[in-house]
């Protein structure tokens, strides 16, 4: 099939397997899966201007579903959401002025896949020594039934202190009204109060990394929610998608020309509408199994998948950038892309395995 | 009608760039949203007629509220 923005033939099979295991992942951690889509399509054939750009509009496409199905379930804050939103934005900014900067200097390449290897991989090896330390605490892990089990998290300590900090100032005055303060309540997220600054701040440290990787960087969020302030793995899904949507959004703007046309600027588009919306189909599909599979998969097994997951993402991101560097490794190329795509298929599988088992078993009880 | 299709998008994005910007965010989010209401439709009609068979079990429709207390 011919897709005319991109000028490239690929097979739509191929393109709804790619949104089957996207909708799938995303539903179920909460990502973009901006570097599973851009992969994904370069391994297809497709040119990597439009790779980008097309995975961000799905990113965008896709986001709207997932966060849509968590939201029927309970699991989005959209205030905290907002919050984020509002700190990430100037940092955006800020990122892709770093970005540039490192363009012009010809490092802009090396230097993002590094940070990118270094970011996956510290988050990959936290995830899986969480996951090995709760465990050895509790035993009562269970992978069906009611999503109650596998919240305790090794950090709960440092997200009880974050969520206490109190930030100066601790109000703002306004004319002829009663001072506004700065501490709010998020409910949904299980927080009595908390300073409006650390989701500020929070998102401003995503949204520098969202820019100067060129991702969502909801694979990063997730983990911070949980982590860091404290919040229910579900509800850090949810919340995280809402955000994705967001970054999304801004990202296919400018790579649809938008942002240059209001600046006057000159622009390619780089944005394949035809093979996005595919993709998307396929990808609403994965994401009923993927956000259904949260209500019954424990909170603990989600987080050891996404480890592995982002294990995964970083080892194919290392072997790209050693058979770029050494070009005798070049048949490394070929390990990366089986990993990129396998690893995030046999993901897929397990999720739908863990939801079939668990439906099987409540309609047994 | 491929052939109308393909020069619609190739002209359309080269000739008008702010349009063709809008009409991507704009296909894509309503793309999305009349797939999760098309998922919802079909997931509380399947729902139904299996609780139906189950014959009143009282297990609802497939796509209900949150099962983890959540809000």
């Amino acid at each position: 099939m011919l897709f005319p923005n991109a000028e490239v033939v690929v097979h739509p099979v191929l393109l709804l397997l790619l949104g089957l295991i996207v909708g799938t992942l995303g539903g179920f951690f909460g990502v973009g899966g901006g570097f599973l889509i851009t992969g994904g399509l370069i391994v297809f054939g497709v040119p990597e201007s439009y790779a980008v750009g097309t995975g961000l509009a799905l990113i965008m496409g896709s986001s709207i579903i997932n966060m849509l199905k968590h939201r029927g379930l309970g699991n989005v804050d959209f205030k905290l959401g907002l919050l984020m939103v509002a700190g990430s934005v100037p940092a955006v900014y800020l990122a892709e002025r770093l970005n540039n900067a490192l363009e012009t200097a010809g490092l802009a390449g090396p230097v993002i896949r590094y940070v990118y290897v270094i970011v996956l991989l510290t988050l990959a090896t936290f995830l899986i020594y969480d996951y090995f330390k709760t465990r050895r605490r509790t035993s009562a892990d269970s992978d069906s039934g009611p999503n109650t089990g596998g919240e305790a998290v090794s950090t709960a300590g440092l997200a009880r202190r974050v969520q206490r900090l109190r930030i100066p100032p601790h109000s703002i005055p306004l004319p002829g009204r009663p001072p506004l303060s700065t501490y709010v309540a998020l409910p949904t997220a299980g927080i009595d109060r908390i300073s409006v600054f650390i989701p500020l701040l929070v998102g401003f440290a995503i949204g520098f990394f969202a820019g100067l990787l060129g991702a969502g960087g909801g694979f990063i969020l997730m983990p911070v929610l949980v982590f860091v302030l404290g919040i229910p793995t579900t509800v850090a899904i949810g919340t995280d998608l809402f955000q994705v949507i967001i970054t999304g959004s801004a990202g296919t703007f400018n790579y649809a020309c938008g942002t240059a046309a209001l600046l006057g600027q000159d622009c390619v588009n780089r944005v394949d509408l035809l093979m996005a919306l595919i993709i998307l189909a396929a990808a609403a599909v994965g994401s009923q199994i993927g956000a259904t599979a949260t209500r019954y998969v424990d909170a603990g097994r989600i987080r050891i998948l996404y480890g592995i997951t982002v294990l995964s993402g970083a080892v194919a991101i290392a072997l790209g950038q050693i058979a770029e560097t050494l070009p005798g490794l070049a048949f490394l190329v070929v390990v990366d892309n089986w990993i990129l795509l396998g690893v995030p298929g046999l993901m897929g599988l397990i999720i739908t395995g863990l939801l079939l088992r668990a439906l099987r078993r409540q309609r047994r009880t | 009608m491929d052939q109308l299709l393909t020069d619609f998008l190739r002209t359309f994005s080269l000739a008008y760039p702010l349009p063709w910007a809008l009409l991507v965010m704009a296909s894509l989010g309503l793309a999305g949203l009349g797939l999760h209401l098309l998922w919802q439709l079909l997931l509380r009609g399947a729902g139904r007629i299996l609780g139906g068979a189950a014959g009143r079990g009282g297990k609802g429709g497939s796509d209900g509220g949150s099962e983890n207390g959540g809000p």
